[in-house]
């Protein structure tokens, strides 16, 4: 254990991928800034980059890019009023009037050391949760991860964000896409429709462009505008930031809980964390002793969204890297990631690369501190990105996901695939259709059918009668039921 | 519901049941999971679209939300806007395909940035710019065998 806690801590303070880390750092902290491009799309662009890498140095890559967009993020929301990503949109309800009143500066401070340590706060517990599952994990068979796969599939629905409905039909049709080439245990193509190209499969680099990335470059190729109004000041001078750094220490106790919810929430697949921040920001404004200050510029409101949200990464890794549960849209691709490499996150994962989870989990914690420290020292410039004009972005866009479809094989038809389901991933878009579900259906398809045909190749029918499955069995029902169960007993006593 | 939602659903229908009667025919382990998810699926948006149906009744055939005459000079528009994009789309993955990306890309730089009303220096510097990283970058330094566009296929 302590062997690969220093093998994989060691791999960080290599020269090559210091860098590798800084740079990826500050590609994530831009895609964080832009509005509409986050974290997820910085994986799904440079997924197909990363492949062929040493996959230390490609999970370091993604994980830096992905933990820190968050970080970014709140600089548009506390100097423009516009969220760089979504789980920044809480932040904005306090910071950007706090910047009305000439505290920009302060708000950036609490905002970028609130998410600096929050971050690190959720790699410390990730750490320190990963040897307390292994005992667990070791335990499981292809049956019990099967229902693994089960469980994560159970909470597509939660992922549907206008309706539940459209959350299940959405991951029900990523289910059915990666059925499409060649089935597992089968050796049948289905779906194929006479198309060579499809026997492999659809592959996950140009789904995910096409589900995620292409929709987003539309948008922006549409709108014909700048990200924010020209003529924009944007003023934050270093003694207020040093002030709001202060901040987060004089609210410290506010600080830990609201890093402790977005861990908590993080680790509960499905949730994701645009609910944390929320959760958090609820959580601070009915402990505070001036509720009535929250939405008017209270540091406090600024405080505790910004904490869960980078502490949530923590949480989500550990479902993530333990249990082969993607908790979000964003994990779904980071599995993909893995997936790529052809490392399965998982039970097995902890056994064979325990020192890369030490690896990711001390990237996690390195980046969330550097691009605390990188975007209070250039906040102000690195803003300037949204006054880029979107015809000079968005092409640009355009040919670099383009690539990126094409460079994971070589491959020309990747990237008519690409295009071909870009029309489903705008549809989804403009349709309100949960594109995360649709990815998590998707990535975990073929994996559930495949432990599903070796379950019952080895146990028959009877599989599932092993005690963890029975548990997980237990706990997906509860964790589906539950909800509807609480709305159905609370109707009845009204 | 919206007319663009209801579409979408019965397009969705008409892919199940295609799907549906595909994999009737395969083996059984092969037809097992994907008979199993069309099914769900289709019972979902059976039902989405059956509460449509009800609601449009319900509302005495005024259920699904049609765009006020009011708006349709900003309709016209909008829509103009989403074939000019769609022929950009379309002509990019052409020229792509044409060309091959060392010059379809700064070539479709260079008429998107100048005909989207920006100056010809902004449009040379990106398309030069495309060139040195898709040339440049991706198949000098990374070696990655670049695709050369059906007109220059041996």
């Amino acid at each position: 254990m302590l062997d690969s806690i220093a093998q994989g801590l060691a791999v960080i303070f290599q020269p090559g991928m210091m860098l590798a880390i800084f740079l990826a750092t500050l590609g994530g902290i831009i895609f964080g800034i832009i509005p509409g491009l986050n974290g997820m799309t910085f994986m799904a662009i440079f997924i197909p980059f990363t492949f062929g890498m040493d996959p230390y140095l490609a999970m370091s890559i993604l994980t830096a890019g992905y933990a820190v967009a968050v970080t970014g993020g709140s600089v548009t929301a506390v100097l423009v009023n516009v969220p760089g990503t979504g789980p920044n949109s809480a932040t904005l309800l306090d910071g950007f009037p706090m910047t009305q009143q000439g505290q920009a500066g302060r708000a950036l401070g609490a905002a970028l050391t609130a998410s600096g340590l929050g971050g690190l706060e959720g790699g410390v517990i990730l750490a320190l949760l990963v040897p307390a599952v292994m005992p667990i994990v070791m335990a499981f068979g292809s049956p019990e991860c099967f229902f693994l796969i089960v469980m994560g599939l159970s909470f597509i629905a939660a992922l549907g964000q206008e309706s539940k409905a459209k959350g299940m039909v959405s991951g029900l049709l990523g289910l059915l896409l990666s059925f499409v080439g060649y089935g597992p245990g089968t050796g049948f193509a289905r779906f194929t429709f006479g198309s060579t190209e499809l026997l492999d499969g659809v592959k996950l680099i140009p789904c995910s462009l096409a589900i995620f990335g292409m929709p987003e470059m539309i948008a922006l190729m549409r709108s014909g505008r700048t990200i924010v109004k020209e003529g924009t000041e944007f003023r934050a001078p270093a003694a207020d930031i040093w002030e709001g750094a202060k901040d987060v220490f004089r609210h410290w106790w506010l600080h830990m809980r609201a890093s402790a919810i977005g861990v908590f929430v993080g680790i509960v697949p499905g949730v994701g964390g645009d609910v944390a921040v929320w959760i958090a920001y609820g959580h601070a404004k009915t402990t505070s002793k001036h509720p009535e200050t929250f939405g008017h510029g209270n540091v406090e409101g600024v405080i505790a969204p910004e904490s869960a949200n980078n502490s949530k990464e923590g949480g989500a890794m550990l479902t993530t890297l333990a249990l082969g549960i993607p908790g979000s849209g964003a994990m779904a691709v980071l599995l993909g990631a893995f997936l790529i490499q052809g490392i399965q996150p998982g039970p097995a994962f902890l056994q064979e690369h325990l020192d890369l989870a030490f690896t990711i989990t001390g990237v996690l914690i390195l980046t969330n501190l550097l691009g605390a420290a990188i975007c209070m020292l250039i906040a102000p410039t690195l803003i300037k990105v949204t006054r880029i004009r979107s015809q000079l972005l968005a092409p640009f866009l355009l040919c670099i996901i383009t690539l990126g479809a094409y460079c994971y094989r070589n491959s020309i038809s990747d990237v008519f695939v690409m295009f071909g389901l870009t029309v489903l991933g705008w549809a989804m878009r403009q349709l309100g259709y949960s594109r995360p579900a649709f990815f998590l259906g998707f990535v975990l398809g073929g994996l559930a059918e495949r432990y599903f045909n070796i379950s019952m190749s080895s146990h028959g029918w009877k599989f599932f009668m092993t005690p963890i499955s029975l548990v997980i069995i237990a706990t997906t029902i509860i964790s589906v039921s539950y909800q509807p169960m609480m709305v159905f007993l609370r109707k009845g006593k009204d | 519901m919206r007319g663009k939602d209801l579409f979408f659903l019965v397009l969705l229908l008409a892919v199940l049941i295609t799907g549906f009667v595909v994999a009737v025919d395969y083996p059984p382990r092969a037809r097992f999971f994907p008979l199993i998810v069309i099914s769900l699926c289709g019972i979902i948006v059976l039902g989405e679209l059956l509460k449509a149906f009800l609601a449009y009744r319900k509302a005495g055939g005024t259920g699904i939300d049609r765009p006020a005459t009011a708006e349709a000079p900003e309709r016209d528009q909008k829509q103009q806007r989403n074939i000019d994009l769609l022929a950009w789309i379309g002509g990019f993955a052409l020229l792509i395909w044409l060309l091959g990306f060392i010059i379809g890309m700064p070539l479709f730089m260079l008429a998107y940035v100048k005909l989207k009303g920006e100056g010809w220096r902004w449009a040379i510097a990106l398309s030069a710019t495309m060139f040195v990283i898709v040339y440049g970058g991706f198949n000098l330094l990374l070696n990655i065998p670049l695709y050369e566009g059906l007109l220059f296929l041996p």
